[in-house]
């Protein structure tokens, strides 16, 4: 039944992220350090995570520069989004099934 | 390596997602007990103090003998108290979010500011002609419609109910209050007004 989930979501810390970013409102963007601060991870284990929804074109980094010090954004894209309501919607389906039969 | 973890059951998955949004929405937007529930006290004790001043006739012979003037140097006070606390609530969820949202909340500023400050103009151009008891209460319902009708927008910008009502409820005690004339309006809006806002806050609260 689980290969009818995301595999890029279903894991725990993507999860989390995508989880985070799509309490934004569309057309936000959030702060590396925020995403990072309140997912509790370390840059290093959240930028990898972040690259590989990158791929999956789930999230869109944005890299500027705030005075001389770089500063990143991220945001869930349209697509990202669709995914994570696909996930949270299959993920409440296998509840549902799993209640009717013990 | 986070990649290798076993994947947890769909109950702890969601549990997931609900946990970190929660945490997610309580650090990235201001907390509503600083937002509301200051100036519910504020009206509260300001407008209690005129209230206690000017009587339900609101001719200045209230229970206890306090001047207009104090009872609104009271109001003014302990609405800045309420308004620092606002600020500091922004600050500290802000700085992480861009975008559309950091738009909206400065136009939606910016109403409060020129709302108010087009009202305080408008006032004073006829205040001069109003009976001298008709004055306290005339800037009171017009400072507080001005309150009401944006925290109605607000409300709608924002899709937050709770904060959207609490216009409606500030403005009809408004309203009730200038009808019933003489100095209920300072009672209603320091009991059911301000009730009204520290009750708003309570709720978004323990709700958030």
């Amino acid at each position: 039944m689980n290969n009818e989930l995301d595999p890029v979501i279903h894991a725990q810390a993507r999860l989390k992220v995508v989880a985070t970013l799509n309490t934004l409102h569309a057309g936000d963007r959030l702060a590396f350090p925020g995403l990072k601060d309140v997912l509790g991870m370390t840059a290093g284990n959240l930028s990898v995570h972040l690259s590989k929804l990158e791929e999956a074109g789930y999230v869109e980094i944005t890299k500027t520069h705030k005075g001389r010090t770089p500063v990143t954004y991220v945001a869930l894209t349209q697509r990202g989004r669709a995914a994570f309501d696909e996930y949270t919607k299959a993920i409440r389906a296998l509840l549902d099934t799993a209640g009717g039969t013990p | 390596m986070t990649d290798h973890e076993p994947a947890p059951s769909p109950e702890e998955m969601l549990r997931l997602i609900e946990q970190q949004q929660t945490a997610a929405m309580r650090r990235f937007l201001p907390d509503p007990l600083l937002m509301y529930v200051p100036w519910g006290v504020a009206w509260f004790i300001g407008f209690g103090t005129l209230f206690l001043g000017q009587g339900l006739q609101g001719d200045g012979n209230g229970p206890l003998p306090i001047t207009w003037q104090v009872g609104l140097a009271v109001l003014w006070g302990t609405q800045i108290i309420a308004f620092v606390l606002m600020i500091i609530a922004l600050l500290r969820s802000g700085g992480h979010i861009k975008g559309e949202s950091e738009t909206r909340g400065a136009m939606y500023g910016l109403a409060w500011f020129i709302g108010f400050n087009a009202m305080a103009i408008i006032a004073a151009r006829f205040v001069p002609v109003l009976q001298a008891d008709m004055t306290g209460p005339f800037y009171t319902a017009l400072f507080m419609l001005v309150a009401g009708l944006l925290y109605m927008a607000g409300g709608a910008i924002y899709r937050l109910w709770p904060q959207f009502l609490l216009g409606v409820w500030v403005v009809v005690v408004d309203v009730v209050g200038t009808v019933l004339g003489g100095g209920w309006i300072y009672l209603l809006l320091a009991v059911l007004g301000g009730g009204g806002a520290v009750t708003t806050g309570l709720w978004l609260r323990r709700h958030r």
